[in-house]
């Protein structure tokens, strides 16, 4: 039953394949991206978490009671 | 340029903290006592609002949306500041979204005890309040947006991009599947019917889990964690390849939520490759938050937040290892409709973001209030007791899942079905459904120490509400990079562009999935006995709808030799066109209803609905008596018709004006009908409407066979 009904939409076939090609280009544009960035910048973005600008002390170490 | 001074708002965070430890203890109490319900009726109270079916949907929307919806509000209002060292670029819009937030959850724990519910799993809030979460979602965005426009920081951190996508995707979910048409303020029926609706609403389920209790807690892990082990993430370059392939593959897996269903075979085989696909993202993402521990794995020995971290990072790969495997049709054909989902969700739920909000309370508040943990050893004991617990709950529900299942499909030597007392199959897992509410309560104990630790603390601590910071201004940095040809920084230096990017690549997987189900609306071959429901039978639909029967009951046989002989024809798509909305269920802890049409004389369905263990001994649905007494209102019916006109179901022009005679005459029937039966009701209650739609659900094919398609 449900191969008549994709059949009765023109250039249902077509869709799967965009699909596929969307994903792949998408990806392999993030990927090339990825390998051209520069380490030291890679380096420095990782460490914002840890760099926070706050100027508050932190009285703690570690661990509680 | 020089270096700039400013504080960060910790009140807001503080806030968000509040509501996701008090409404976290209300949604895992409601849990709780759906828990108990499944073996013990008697805690349904014979009353409306502490009812299995409507309390389910309030745990659901609690945890989810109260719980981490506010824990996720929390951490982003943290992170996001610091990330981008800038103030939130609006404390009155912070207290817009806080207030309003908890508005919503107000009004949901009101409304879906009371019945007021569209029956769409996780979507379940009606129309005015679908529009007040629009509204304070837009606030959330724009208080994202005004804060990385006023950034001190160049380069957006992974974490923001991932809050991003969140909100981007978020409402364009919550949008398109609240496409609905208003009756009364606290009615509506959706725009889709039958297998579009279907469609919409697990594209809208399966990206609710994606992007509502996923990507902002990636975030918030790519945050955090190297926060509490005090060292950058494993690899950065990953958790971009993370993030694109992440959002990208997500959004085409929906349809792995209706294998073996009437969506069309193509819909379902894409939703099966997207999910198996998905394995990849989500492990490297998991790996990249478990490696960032490398070198420090002494310290998790010892501090409790890391300890939580590492169990909730572990749980996502678990569930998103396990996700995919139930995208296989063969493994579905077992798993869906049992406990298995269950076990599943809850892995999910409250191992990653149960754990993971834990770990990031045990770090925060402290920080908040500018003072150590009040008992490290005490955080321990949560830890402990939460994991057993998670164990506890979970086990069991897979070896529930498995057993039902694998009974609902035994067959004799002589081909009968070994079981086909559906109750058998119940009754033989409640022994499990015990242990799991032991799991779900040593998981609450669990939160309770947590709260009574962090209470603790504060009360030990000062609130730093205004804490300073201080970072050079943006333009500083803007000149060495122009140099750079690094076109992904070039990306993160427009965040416009980057939510148009993102909109597009999570929109790609929602167009090509609906424009082809959407045409096939035209194409549909239309089923020519199937008709639209008379004005009492869609009065009762509504009951159904209201009620929140779909908790425990599908509408959806699937083909399989086991289930069409146990409940008879397998479910066609045209069989639905006029349900708005349709009615599939995702659960099966009682039997499929979908052709429950005529099985029963309606003397049956009256005496099970007052007291179900009067037609099932031993039968653990809840009593539904007050539908006995409750009258349907026959002043909207007509309005109701006009709706369903507007919605395109063919009711003859001018028919609304027929429509409270035509449903007086019907009512009449059954209430002569059950008067044989010794039976005597008034014809304008609710529970005689419930029965002409139980009477005709599945009937309309077995009226004319041969109109099949």
């Amino acid at each position: 039953m449900y191969k008549e009904i994709l059949q009765s939409i023109e250039g249902i076939e077509i869709f799967p394949i965009i699909s596929l090609f969307l994903f792949l280009s998408a990806f392999a544009l993030v990927i090339i991206m990825v390998a051209r960035m520069d380490k030291k910048s890679v380096a420095e973005y990782s460490r914002l978490p840890l760099e926070d600008g706050s100027t508050k002390r932190e009285p703690f170490s570690d661990g509680g009671h | 340029m020089g270096v700039e001074t400013f504080q960060y708002d910790n009140r807001i965070v503080r806030d968000f903290g509040i509501a996701t430890v008090v409404w976290g203890a209300v949604g895992m109490l409601v849990g709780l006592l759906a828990a108990f319900q499944l073996y013990l009726p008697e805690l349904n109270f014979g009353f409306g609002p502490t009812t299995f079916s409507r309390i389910r949907p309030l745990h659901t929307n609690a945890v989810i949306f109260a719980f981490v919806g506010n824990g996720m509000f929390m951490a982003i209002y943290y992170s996001l500041q610091r990330l981008l060292k800038a103030r939130m670029f609006s404390d009155l819009l912070s207290k817009i979204n806080f207030w309003g937030w908890q508005l919503i959850i107000l009004s949901a724990a009101v409304t879906l005890p009371l019945g007021i519910s569209m029956s769409k799993e996780y979507a379940e809030l009606e129309w005015p309040i679908d529009i007040a979460i629009a509204v304070v979602w837009v606030i959330f965005g724009i208080n994202m947006f005004g804060t990385i426009l006023r950034r001190r920081e160049r380069h957006m951190y992974v974490a923001v991009w991932f809050y991003i996508a969140t909100f981007v995707t978020v409402a364009l979910l919550h949008v398109v599947n609240s496409f609905e048409l208003p009756v009364t303020f606290v009615k509506s029926y959706p725009f889709y019917a039958g297998v579009q609706d279907a469609l919409v609403q697990w594209w809208y389920g399966h990206n609710a889990v994606a992007f509502f209790l996923t990507t902002p807690y990636l975030g918030m892990m790519y945050y955090y964690m190297p926060k509490a082990a005090n060292r950058p993430v494993f690899s950065y370059r990953l958790s971009i390849v993370h993030f694109w392939a992440l959002i990208f593959i997500y959004i085409w897996a929906g349809p792995h939520h209706l294998l073996y269903t009437s969506l069309p075979d193509w819909a379902q085989s894409l939703g099966t490759v997207f999910s198996i696909m998905l394995i990849a993202p989500s492990w490297g993402g998991m790996l990249n938050g478990l490696l960032t521990l490398r070198g420090a794995w002494d310290k998790v020995r010892d501090d409790p937040v890391l300890k939580f971290m590492v169990v909730a990072v572990t749980a996502y790969g678990m569930a998103t290892f396990e996700g995919p495997m139930l995208s296989i049709k063969s493994v579905n054909a077992i798993s869906h409709y049992t406990d298995w989902t269950i076990a599943h969700v809850h892995v999910g739920a409250l191992g990653w973001n149960g754990f993971l909000t834990f770990g990031i309370l045990y770090w925060l508040v402290p920080r908040l209030y500018n003072v150590q943990l009040y008992s490290k050893k005490l955080a321990g004991y949560h830890f402990w007791i939460g994991f057993l617990g998670i164990l506890v709950y979970a086990l069991p529900m897979y070896f529930a899942g498995i057993t039902q299942s694998l009974m609902w499909k035994q067959f004799t030597p002589e081909g009968f079905l070994q079981y086909p007392n559906f109750l058998e199959t119940v009754l033989q897992i409640v022994p499990m459904y015990i242990i799991r509410s032991v799991g779900g309560t040593m998981y609450f104990i669990g939160v309770i120490i947590m709260i009574i630790n962090l209470l603790l603390t504060v009360l030990h601590g000062k609130f730093v509400a205004e804490e300073a910071a201080e970072a050079p201004a943006l333009e500083k940095h803007a000149m060495h990079d122009g140099k750079d040809p690094y076109k992904h920084r070039a990306l993160e230096r427009k965040p416009v562009l980057f939510l148009v990017l993102t909109f597009i690549a999570i929109a790609a997987g929602g167009i090509i999935e609906f424009i082809p189900t959407f045409l096939i609306k035209s194409n549909i071959p239309t089923i020519a006995s199937v008709k639209p429901y008379t004005p009492l039978e869609l009065e009762g639909r509504d009951i159904y709808v209201g009620e929140g029967c779909y908790n425990c009951h599908s509408q959806m046989v699937r083909p399989f030799r086991s289930e069409t002989e146990r409940y008879g024809e397998y479910s066609k798509s045209g069989e639905f066109v006029y349900d708005h909305p349709f009615q599939w269920g995702s659960k099966r802890t009682g039997p499929d209803l979908h052709r429950v049409g005529g099985k029963y004389p309606d003397a049956w369905h009256y005496n099970h609905m007052i007291d179900p263990k009067l037609m099932s001994p031993g039968s653990l649905m809840p009593p539904y008596p007050w539908l006995a007494e409750e009258f349907v209102d026959a002043e909207v019916t007509p309005r109701k018709i006009r709706a369903m006109q507007t919605l395109g179901v063919p009711y003859p022009e001018g028919y609304d004006q027929q429509a409270v005679a035509d449903m007086e005459t019907q009512a009449n029937d059954i209430v002569s009908r059950l008067g044989e039966s010794g039976i005597s009701i008034d014809s304008r209650t609710k529970l005689v409407a419930l029965i002409a739609y139980l009477q005709r659900l599945g009937t309309d094919i077995k009226a004319n066979p041969a109109a099949q398609n």
